[in-house]
Order: C-alpha cells, then structure tokens, then sequence
C-alpha cells in the first residue's frame, strides 16, 4: 500500500501526524496507512536478557508494566513523564521514533539501553540502533514502505532525567538517560544520551570514557558530567536559553548516571 | 540541592471602578406563585455573579433561591451594567438588586396590610410569609400578597433599583477617594528551587480573601484556589516575551520568533503543577455592601506570584524582578550570586 502511494505515511497513535494535518492544507497525494489495530505489534514479552517491545505499545502501557519498570528503568521513567495521560495512551513506541524529534523522552532513554529495532520493509527484514535510524529533526534514514515492527531492549540498570516547563504536558527543554554496568562499585560500561540539546539525540562520548573504569562517587561522577557539554550543540528556542541548556545538561547527566547506579544496586 | 523557602504577600483592591462612574441597574419582578424574575445587565463569566444575585434576593424575600430566576447579559432585554471588572458585581449589582427588591417589598407589604387589615409598616418577612409584628395570627404568603397586588391592587410588584458607587476622582496630586470600600487577600507560599536546575516547585500554598459577608462560601473558596492557581501560573511560567528582557536589561537571546504560538509554548499550570491550596476567606462586614459582602474576585490572583518570588528569595537569596521566574532567569540569578561571593 505505501509503495503504491507516493504520498503514504504510517499511521499508528496519530499523536503528530493528525496535529500536524491539523489546520494545514492536505497534501494531493496523502494516504495514511492505518497500522493500530494489529494486535501482534502491541505488546510486551520477556526473554532471559532482554524485553521484546511491539511498535505499537503505547507510552501508558510501558509506564504500567512491571517488566519494564525492573528491567528498563529509564524507558518506564521516560514514559511517564512523556506527555499528558491522553497522549500517553495513544502514543506509539514505534511512532515515537519515526516522528525523529530530537526532545523524544522515551526515543531518549531507548537510544541509552541500547535498543535494536527489527524493521521490515519490501527489500526483506533487517536490524538497526536508534541511532542509525534518526538521521536529523523528522528525519529517518527508513527506506519507503519499512516498518519498525519490534525493540529489543536488553534489560539492564538504567535511568531518566527531564527538565520542562512544567510538571507534565511539555516538551523537554533538555532530557538525559543513562544505562550502567557495574562491578561491585566500579563502573564497568556506560552509556549516556541526551535530547533535546541538538539536533538528534547525542551519545555523551566524553563522560563515558571518563567514567569507564571508575569507582562512582557523587564528587567523581558530577565532575565527569560536565565533559558532557562538548557532546551537545543547544540552540535558544521558545522553550529555553541555549545558556541555560549549556548549565542543566551536565547537572542532569549526572543525576541520571548516579540513578542508574543506585538502579544497578550501587548506594550512596 | 533542593532549598526550600516560604514567602509572603498581601494586597488591597478596589470593589468599584475608581474615577469612573459606573452604575448598576436590576429590573425584579414576583410573580403571583411567589417566583421572582430578575433581569440584570451584568455578565457572569464564570464567577458566579448570577448565583450570588439569586442568593440574595431569595435571602430578601425568604424564599428558596430555586423560586429566583436570573436574566443576564441581553442589551436587548437587560438593563444597563457597566461591565464585568474591578471585581463590582457582588457589591454594585447586589445594591442594584437589593433596591429594586425593596421596591417589590413595599407593593407586597401594601397589598398584605390590605388583605391582612394592618399596616404596611407592622409587617415583616419570614420563611415566605409576610407577618405582622404585633398580631402573629396575621399573616399572608408572599405568593399570596404577589397575587393580590397584582389582581385586587392592580399594582404589579416589581421594581426598578440601581446603585451608583460613590467614587472622588484623583486630583493633580493622584489623591481622591477612588472605590467606597476596600477588600484585601493574602498568599504565603512554600516552595523548593532546585539551586543546579533553577528550577522552582510551589509544594503549598495557603490562600485568604477578606471579602466582607461571604454571599457564597464555596464559590469564594473557589475563587481563590483558582486565582491561586492562575498566580502560579503567571509566577513560573506564562510569558509571551521570552528572554525579551531581563533583572538587568534586554537578553542577548532575544529574538521575536520566540513568542509563543500556541498553548503549548505557553505553559499553563497542569494538575500536576497544582500544590496543596489552602484556600478560606476571613469574612468582615462591610457597611455599604449588600447584607455586608465586598468581593471575590481579580484579587484573588494577585498575591500569589509575589509570594511565590519572596520564597525563591527566602530560598536561595535572589530577587526575581520579572515574572515569570522561569528555570533560565532562576539559575541565572543564582549563578550571578555565586560569581560575586566566590569573587
């Protein structure tokens, strides 16, 4: 169907499609393609080390699953602070990442567990990170007619900070997720992402070499933090200062690195 | 590290147009049922105007406020209000009703004497009976003297009341006398601020109106958890000029396309936003208001952004000198302060 139509977009939740039809002019050649109703793509299972998420689960559905809040600590944090709850319960997974805003909270937290998407498409199946996919603002390196059908989202101790205008209904003026491992105290990988202070989410390269190998302490992780401001590229926009972004952003990775650790069993 | 402070903040308003004149005027009819017909010109845009005249005319006559009908806000069929402001409508429409109502009282009490062989001054109003004050087998229903006047009489009871708010215009020098009373609010909010992220948490706040007579206690306390909320909102976050300006002059940031375009750049509290609100009114009597009432209205929005910004002060020792105290100039301030003490 959407390679019959040139015009054809993916319709799952509608939480940015719709609104962004909405009051414009309809493109000729539009054709929405319906996917919400296939049940398949819409839930959530458990393997030994990781959690198997449908394109379809809504962002309510990941905020009400225990799996998730276990062993995806920072997709289930994300989720509930994504948004209001009429959002939340249309709001696709899978949307989530095809609408490639660089604010997404729970793109944010995803692109931290490492999470692989399984697309399918006309050229067959294949396997992609997020990070692969978003190649800029709305835009997706997706071939026409592909599909991201599942995440594979290995468990892990991780967490998730946001900072918004507001307590809920905003869009992050910057976000952060961090995944740990550790050893004992000692920090044996990390990855840590942040939204919304460029123009896709960014891996915070620096504070992660820095921080490999390290004892956690507050002192240690909050200094490393803020390498984290050669990583991003804010701009001012309605919603904050490219200042103030430049302040919050290491505040917020270490918060989320010193959360993930407590998640990973590390106490202060 | 999250610091908590409390501030606080009070304020007196005008309850009438100061240097303007601006009257009221009501039209209140009974009908021979007892029921009574009330057409104003006021508007109530939610406040709850209309339900306080039909409380006070139903306090008037003694009758179930069910048995008052209000009509509002119809150029066409209304009499002249001079509008929906400075927090006048309880007071001025409330005298404006409660004169055309004693107009009706006085063609009911003639028609009761008559039928009652008493005086019109002998009689009082109680639980819908119009009875005399020194013969208690002499009563009537109010319905009853309705009828009567109209049909035996032939005198409709109905009354035409206004009420012109005394005001002196300020002279050169700014003085005069600019509303005949006053009424008064007070916040005291206690908030947390993030002093790394600026950003600003109201956890409770406690909200009290001076409104003379409360004419509707639930409807006050309305008002005032939702100013209270409005204060908040215009406190941390409405803002239609983003980094335009700031504490110490225009922001280099500034750019027109910033201005918000829709809600969703201009972030009204949520639920989620809401503190605890204590809201009750101290009630006074006011000797001009009707049955002693003043207002509840603009003023309780006033006092929460004011107290809200003396906690931020009382929290981290900054003074936010424009509203709203969004995470930007909070943190702004707070690093300004440390740069000249660690200096």
């Amino acid at each position: 169907m959407l390679e019959a139509a040139p015009g054809g977009k993916i319709l799952a939740g509608g939480t940015d499609i719709l609104v962004t039809l909405n009051g414009n002019a309809v493109p000729d050649d539009l054709t929405l393609v319906h996917i919400g109703e296939i049940a398949e793509l819409r839930r959530i299972t458990e393997t030994e080390t990781a959690l198997k998420i449908g394109c379809l689960v809504t962002d309510t559905m990941l905020a009400g699953s225990a799996a998730v809040e276990k062993y995806a600590h920072a997709l289930w944090q994300a989720a509930r602070e994504s948004a209001g709850p009429q959002v939340r319960n249309r709001a696709t997974v899978g949307g989530n990442i095809g609408t490639a805003s660089p604010a997404a909270d729970v793109v944010c937290a995803l692109e931290a567990m490492d999470a692989v998407a399984h697309i399918v498409g006309p050229g067959g199946e294949r396997d992609a990170r997020l990070g692969e996919i978003i190649t800029g603002p709305k835009k997706t390196s997706l071939a026409r007619g592909e599909i991201i059908t599942e995440l594979t989202v290995p468990k892990g101790a991780s967490a998730f900070e946001k900072i918004g205008k507001r307590q809920a209904m905003t869009i992050s003026i910057a976000n952060a997720a961090a995944w740990v491992e550790l050893e004992g105290d000692t920090i044996r990988a990390l990855r840590v992402v942040i939204g919304s202070a460029a123009p896709t989410h960014v891996r915070a390269a620096e504070v992660e070499a820095a921080l490999t190998g390290q004892k956690v302490s507050r002192a240690v992780v909050e200094e490393k933090a803020r390498l984290a401001v050669h990583s991003i590229s804010p701009l001012t926009d309605q919603r904050a200062t490219q200042w103030y972004r430049t302040e919050v952003v290491p505040v917020m990775v270490a918060r989320a690195i010193l959360a993930a650790c407590e998640q990973g069993g590390w106490n202060t | 590290m999250i610091r908590k402070g409390r501030g606080i903040a009070g304020c007196l308003y005008s309850l009438t147009v100061p240097n303007a004149p601006n009257p009221c005027t009501a039209n209140v009819l009974m009908r021979e049922d007892g029921s009574v017909n009330i057409q104003m010109g006021i508007v109530d845009i939610g406040q709850g105007a209309q339900t306080a005249m039909c409380m006070m005319a139903a306090e008037f006559f003694t009758i179930p406020v069910e048995k008052v009908r209000i009509y509002t806000a119809d150029t066409h069929a209304t009499p002249y209000d001079f509008g929906t402001l400075s927090s006048r409508l309880t007071f001025v429409g409330g005298r404006a009703l409660l004169n055309a109502c004693q107009q009706v009282m006085d063609v009911l009490k003639s028609a009761a004497a008559m039928q009652l062989h008493t005086l019109p001054e002998r009689l009082y109003c109680e639980g819908g009976f119009l009875k005399d004050k020194y013969d208690p087998a002499k009563m009537l229903p109010i319905q009853a003297a309705a009828a009567i006047s109209q049909f035996v009489c032939r005198k409709m009871p109905m009354g035409q009341g206004e009420y012109y708010p005394f005001n002196v215009p300020a002279d050169e020098n700014g003085c005069g006398e600019p509303s005949v009373s006053y009424y008064y609010h007070a916040s005291v909010a206690d908030v947390e601020v993030d002093d790394e992220t600026g950003v600003v948490t109201v956890k409770e706040i406690w909200s009290a109106v001076d409104c003379g007579k409360a004419i509707n206690p639930s409807a006050v306390v309305g008002q005032c958890d939702g100013g209270t909320l409005q204060g908040i909102g215009w406190a941390l976050g409405e803002d239609m000029y983003p980094y335009c300006t700031h504490n110490d002059g225009p922001a280099p940031e500034f750019d027109p396309d910033f201005r918000p375009r829709n809600l969703s750049d201009y972030p009204l509290p949520t639920t989620m936003d809401a503190p605890e609100i204590h809201s009750m009114f101290v009630e006074s009597h006011d000797g001009e208001g009707p049955y002693g009432a003043k207002a509840a209205g603009e003023i309780c929005a006033n006092t929460a952004a004011p107290a809200i910004v003396n906690a931020i002060h009382d929290a981290v020792g900054v003074w936010i000198t424009e509203l709203p105290a969004t995470p930007d100039k909070v943190l702004r301030a707070i690093r300004e302060k440390q740069e000249k003490e660690g200096a």
